[in-house]
């Protein structure tokens, strides 16, 4: 495909780096101290064909711990660096073409009729500028997305088993989108409930918070009954975390678990594992899910080569302006609330065990 | 295949439910001018390589139009068309996903159309692959250095002749050599510039 259409080719390359660079521009505007790491996860994702799940609000908890972190930054400055290996190549072809020019203008009236290398050198020189380019647009394959994620887990499950989680997780989108880097549909779209009047609540809330569970069982659970609608009440679990300095960082730790998990089950679903996966579980607890191969207009999202990444330019950046809506209006509820984690788990938890908003 | 057969059915509709903050916008904010940008410096790319070739092969004696620069611009006319087709494939494609399931008939029509184009393209790439290789085998393998081929007679038809020696045509062939070179230099260089402008590393991880 590359070959047969280098202007396809150079559109993705183009289309990669733009995407990119908006994610980095967007994020900007969000006052978070997980932003550049919730940008540079988003910009890896651009090779997977994804889709937000319903409940996709609960990736406004993608507050992303150190592991992880670290791995996408080591593996971003691994796919950035040239090796003599690559450097070496590159400039043999150009030291190759150099010549084949050279010999071209020297030999002009000797030179057979079918005007040599001049024309088909030229003809292929896309082919180096995609090559040098797509150095420096940083691009994850799947296989490295796939070891990043199963290392990341790992780590977050050892984590995870120490630390409780908090069962409410969904947050309710309540502001408008402030940043400037959404469009005016985007601000518009935002209804807005009643701060105080949700304070006065606090009280009805306390009954949530009994019915404890750690967190591998609720992992267990066939389905999460925060996550469904029509479940009852008294099965939501809920639990205060230890204390600590930071109470986001105690929050992320349940957020980084869901976040990893529903990370290797998209990242496997990639890989080709969707249909059995899917037909085993229900997609409810994730937040990112494979797009479904069979219900999609345009297979080229399912090849995981980087060229196609034109085919998935629409899914990728409406997902990233939901996660980005969502991180931010996650980051203004915390700065007015004041931090005070009390206030702050309460209101998750009423959020995620009522359904008084349901006509929003 | 799958947009006449299962567009009703198809691509999931969205219900965010009580979490309803997603803008129902067609396109999501961005998207439009990104592949805009991205097709005018590919469209740069691809003619600035293609024509300078083609310029190469069309001012070697015999000037005009013959079996190389004719598949050299064949070529290049293809991958533009690919290009455009994927394109309006993208946006048919998005429009199907994301009009509601009532207006069936626009639904189905953009889905239909975003599959043939996106079958099409794939098609016109591997005839294209072949016929580049093709010709690069024929080219070097002197296959091409016949009659036909040297006449020029796709371009010149009745007029053609084949030139015996260059005599006259080198001031041409060298003039028309740099000036191809220059023009395809100029696009690759805008073309890497503008992607080493766009590829900014990203920011430091900061802690607020």
């Amino acid at each position: 495909m590359s070959v047969g259409s280098p202007a396809l080719a150079a559109y993705s390359l183009v289309l990669t780096a733009l995407n990119a660079r908006l994610v980095y521009r967007r994020v900007q505007h969000i006052r978070d101290g997980s932003r550049n790491t919730v940008a540079r996860a988003l910009v890896s994702l651009q090779q997977v064909p994804l889709e937000l799940t319903k409940d996709a609000r609960l990736l406004a908890f993608i507050s992303v711990g150190d592991q992880w972190r670290q791995e996408i930054v080591d593996r971003l400055n691994q796919r950035n660096a040239w090796s003599i290996d690559t450097g070496s190549s590159v400039a043999w072809v150009i030291i190759a073409f150099v010549f084949t020019l050279v010999n071209s203008f020297v030999s002009l009236d000797k030179s057979s009729i079918a005007s040599g290398g001049h024309a088909v050198g030229i003809l292929w020189l896309w082919l180096l500028c995609l090559v040098i380019g797509w150095f420096w647009v940083p691009t994850f394959t799947c296989g490295e997305l796939r070891s990043a994620v199963g290392f990341v887990n790992q780590k977050a499950a050892r984590k995870a088993a120490r630390r409780i989680r908090i069962g409410a997780h969904r947050v309710v989108n309540y502001t408008r989108a402030k940043f400037t880097g959404l469009s005016r549909r985007a601000r518009r779209a935002r209804p807005v409930t009643d701060f105080v009047h949700e304070e006065n609540e606090k009280v009805k809330e306390g009954s949530v918070q009994e019915g404890t569970k750690p967190i591998g069982q609720e992992l267990g659970a066939k389905a999460n009954p925060l996550l469904n609608p029509s479940h009852n009440q008294s099965t939501v679990s809920f639990q205060l975390l230890p204390e600590s300095h930071h109470g986001y960082d105690q929050r992320s730790a349940s957020a980084d678990l869901a976040t990893n998990q529903s990370i290797v089950s998209m990242a496997r679903s990639a890989a080709g594992y969707s249909i059995a996966q899917s037909s085993i579980r229900p997609d409810r607890d994730r937040l990112l899910i494979s797009k479904d191969p069979f219900n999609s207009l345009n297979r080229d999202e399912f090849r995981l080569a980087a060229t196609f990444n034109y085919s998935r330019i629409m899914g990728y950046l409406a997902l990233v302006d939901d996660v980005l809506i969502a991180l931010d209006n996650l980051t203004n509820e915390k700065h007015k609330v004041g931090l005070s984690r009390d206030v702050w788990y309460r209101k998750l938890s009423h959020w995620s065990s009522t359904e008084e908003l349901g006509d929003l | 295949m799958s947009g006449t057969g299962s567009c009703l059915t198809g691509p999931r509709q969205k219900n965010w439910g009580i979490f309803e903050a997603r803008p129902t916008g067609v396109f999501p904010p961005g998207a439009l001018n990104s592949m805009l940008t991205a097709s005018i410096f590919a469209l740069v790319l691809q003619c600035g390589t293609t024509a300078a070739a083609a310029i190469v092969a069309v001012f070697t004696p015999t000037v005009g139009l013959g079996c190389r620069s004719l598949g050299y611009i064949l070529y290049g006319g293809i991958a533009l068309l690919i290009l455009f087709l994927t394109i309006v494939s993208t946006l048919l494609a998005r429009i199907s996903e994301t009009r509601n399931e009532r207006s069936t008939i626009v639904k189905c029509f953009t889905a239909f159309i975003a599959t043939a184009f996106h079958k099409i393209s794939h098609l016109l790439a591997f005839i294209n692959v072949t016929g580049l290789i093709l010709l690069s085998c024929f080219q070097f393998s002197n296959f091409l250095d016949n009659c036909y081929c040297n006449a020029s007679v796709i371009g010149r038809g009745t007029d053609s002749y084949v030139a015996g020696s260059y005599e006259g045509w080198i001031p041409t062939m060298r003039n028309s050599r740099i000036g191809a070179t220059i023009l395809a230099a100029s696009s690759v260089s805008i073309y890497m510039f503008f992607l080493w402008l766009i590829s900014t590393p990203p920011p430091a991880v900061d802690d607020l």
